[in-house]
């Protein structure tokens, strides 16, 4: 640390730069790594370790950060990365074994790795981790608000959304989505949208995550979890995912909605979706894979366009949460805490490293790469940034939980496999069967959670 | 050279020469890497079955809860259904590929080896994350397969989206890996003495009953021993379950291993899952033990 600042004001002094003196006033923001002269800390012949999931895209765009980031500080970075899926396994492999990377990247499913996780509130008052141009708000969305602990830095805010093939909606005949389109809405386009090309309309949907908005769009004052995520939030009310299994499972017979084999098969892997390829009309999706969605859709001649999760009256809440999309973190095991502190800041705060990540894990929570990266955005990453604002103005927004409790992994995957899966497959008398044993299943599986 | 060993042989005491030391030395290496390889960790999942426990935490002692809680879950119990079937249908089908394969290359030829070694090499990669994503594109919905079953007429059809159809791709993956048993098949046929089928030639007996009554008998042991291979080889199958089908659709390939890994690292309920592979293990010793005491039944030895 002392180090660091001697080495800063030593530079200061070398090039005369007078835009960068280590004041009292502004002790805050001397590691801010987009001031002009900054000086890296020298890292040479250290080594950092990191893990991420993600798409190859964002695996090419963070490899070259990484290279930036070790020609600066001299560093040599370690890095491994899988698919969403395969990440999880890796790490409690690591977890279980003592052998986690100094840096890793987090989802909101923190609260189940807590223990493995080094609180950042430190390395944020001492101004390591740069927060100078990053609002409270954006800072809280990786909080533990039980007890102030700051998790890790969001990489960037997303939501869920659709995506859409503007060319086969004109191709049905059909109008576009509007920022308060409908389930009936939805399920009227993906008809005909079917009959015209005689695809599946829908290719890809989280299961679990629709089913939680339909809870807060049926009525103010539900959420499947509360805000806090201590519990559930909708009074034993199964009626709205009633309505909900009923509706997807009679589009997914009809064939309006791909069938869980070909969903499947497509799994995380977001840039092998038909949409892609012209095959399918609709998709959703997380904001910030929409750039590598569109990246192969454009190889194939199409351009794709965001849309609002359909609601379930038009005057109704959204059910839609701008959240953290996913955060880096620090491993509390870490030998090399201080440094793992300076990438976190170089990977969340840097203007030249944002440009090259381009917002492909969220949109970011620094107002100064934001406004840098608005100026050069181009098409694709416009549509994020305005399908989150969007999201952001719903008065709604602001009520809808994006908890993700311990026992949610396993209450999301009963969700799908047992009851949307089971009612497809004639095992339930009717929806409102289905909606009433899971509600119990999840009760049963929310207790296993709490002893 | 022989100086050295001469010196040698008169300072070192009896310990070092005697054959036990040396056949424990020898095997050290084996007797470490197996008991912190398999022999702790087995003990230590025998512990945590009993207990209510997630990575990283301390396990809290329950008793036989797990055990008795498993009794009622559908989910594993299904996941053992659907296990004893693929192996019903995968195992033979397995292993009929290979006496079949293994048949046709003892024909002396000039490209035996060859034939031979191209059998072998699905064997070689087999269990692998590329085999399994080679196949899930091969059956997939925009695969040839499906593809040439369209063209037949059949509409909207997908091996992975229907419960009834989504096991075949995976036993046809795992037949398709007969490689070891043929081998020992192959060497299995090679003992059978040649007079045996000369002598039934000149007594006029056709191609069926020089198989069912010569081959068959002599093989016994040999189909014993693969049977017991792939029957255990078949219980812990996992890779294929786990990356083409992911268990699905609605838990119709939710192998019992896939169910294990599922409850363990997704939902963080180590302990049940440690009681799950303690059943999985009892019932493979069940029907490994079923399968030798009923076996001087139909196993032949010649001497």
């Amino acid at each position: 640390m002392k180090r660091i600042v001697i080495a800063l004001i030593l530079a200061a002094l070398l090039v005369g730069c007078m835009a960068f003196p280590v004041t009292a006033e502004n002790a805050e923001g001397w590691n801010n790594v987009n001031a002009e002269g900054y000086v890296f800390p020298d890292y040479s012949g250290e080594t950092l370790s990191l893990m991420w999931w993600g798409s190859n895209t964002r695996a090419e765009m963070t490899e070259k950060v990484i290279h930036l980031w070790e020609e600066h500080t001299g560093a040599k970075v370690e890095f491994e990365w899988y698919d969403g899926g395969t990440y999880w396994t890796q790490f409690q492999a690591k977890m279980a074994a003592g052998t986690l990377t100094d840096v890793f990247q987090m989802g909101n499913n923190w609260l189940t790795y807590y223990d493995t996780i080094e609180p950042l509130n430190e390395y944020i008052e001492e101004g390591i981790i740069d927060t100078t141009a990053i609002g409270p708000a954006m800072i809280a969305t990786t909080v533990n608000q039980a007890n102030g602990d700051v998790t890790g830095m969001s990489n960037g805010t997303n939501a869920r959304c659709f995506a859409y093939n503007p060319a086969i909606f004109d191709e049905a005949g059909v109008e576009y989505p509007t920022a308060t389109w409908t389930w009936e809405d939805f399920a009227e386009a993906g008809r005909a949208i079917h009959e015209a090309t005689g695809k599946p309309a829908l290719t890809t949907l989280e299961y679990n995550s629709v089913a939680y908005s339909i809870f807060t769009q049926w009525q103010e004052g539900y959420n499947f979890y509360t805000m806090d995520g201590t519990g559930f939030g909708f009074n034993g009310d199964t009626a709205p995912l009633a309505y909900l299994f009923d509706l997807l499972t009679t589009l997914q017979q009809e064939g309006v909605i791909a069938d869980y084999g070909i969903q499947n098969e497509i799994g995380s892997n977001i840039e092998a979706d038909w949409i892609a390829y012209g095959d399918s009309a609709i998709v959703m999706l997380s904001s910030n894979q929409f750039q590598a969605l569109s990246k192969v859709a454009a190889e194939n001649g199409i351009t794709l366009e965001l849309a609002t999760i359909p609601r379930y009256t038009e005057d109704g809440q959204s059910g839609m949460v701008v959240r953290s999309s996913q955060q880096m973190s620090m491993w509390k095991g870490s030998q090399k805490k201080e440094m793992a502190a300076n990438f976190i800041n170089y990977f969340i705060n840097s203007i030249e490293a944002n440009t090259i990540l381009n917002c492909e894990r969220g949109v970011s929570i620094n107002s100064d790469v934001l406004a840098a990266l608005k100026e050069n955005a181009d098409e694709t990453t416009s549509k994020v940034y305005t399908i989150i604002d969007l999201i952001g103005s719903f008065p709604d927004a602001a009520n809808t939980s994006p908890a993700e409790p311990a026992a949610n992994e396993e209450i999301s995957d009963v969700l799908k496999k047992t009851y949307f899966q089971g009612l497809a497959e004639g095992k339930f008398a009717s929806a409102e069967e289905a909606a009433e044993l899971f509600w119990a299943e999840a009760q049963e599986i929310w207790a296993k959670f709490e002893n | 050279m022989q100086a050295t060993k001469r010196r040698f042989g008169k300072s070192a005491n009896g310990f070092w020469n005697n054959d036990n030391t040396v056949g424990y030395l020898f095997a050290l290496p084996f007797i470490i890497s197996f008991s912190l390889l398999t022999l702790v960790p087995m003990a230590l999942s025998l512990y945590y079955s009993f207990c209510s426990y997630t990575i990283g935490a301390s396990p809290a002692w329950l008793g036989i809860e797990n055990f008795f809680n498993l009794m009622r879950d559908e989910t594993f119990l299904n996941s053992i259904l659907v296990t004893v079937q693929y192996v019903a249908i995968g195992v033979p089908l397995k292993l009929v590929f290979a006496l079949l394969i293994a048949m046709l290359l003892t024909k002396p030829t000039r490209a035996q080896g060859f034939y031979r070694a191209v059998y072998y090499i699905p064997s070689l990669i087999g269990g692998s994350v590329a085999v399994a994503l080679v196949w899930k594109q091969l059956f997939g919905s925009r695969g040839p397969i499906v593809g040439f079953i369209t063209s037949l007429g059949a509409e909207n059809f997908n091996f992975f989206g229907s419960t009834t159809w989504a096991f075949l791709p995976l036993v046809l993956c795992n037949a398709w890996q007969f490689g070891s048993s043929m081998l020992i098949f192959a060497s299995g046929l090679k003992q059978i003495p040649k007079d045996y089928y000369e002598a039934a030639e000149i007594d006029g007996a056709h191609v069926f009953r020089r198989f069912f009554s010569i081959t068959l008998p002599c093989l016994s042991p040999i189909i014993l021993f693969n049977l017991i291979m792939q029957l255990i080889s078949g219980f812990m199958t996992f890779t294929q379950a786990q990356i083409i089908t992911d268990g699905g659709p609605n838990y119709a390939t939710n192998y019992i291993a896939l169910n294990i890994f599922k409850e363990g690292f997704a939902y963080q309920h180590m302990g049940y899952a440690c009681a799950q592979s303690w059943i999985m293990l009892l019932i493979m010793a069940g029907i490994t033990g079923i399968i030798f005491k009923t076996s001087s039944h139909w196993t032949y030895y010649e001497n």
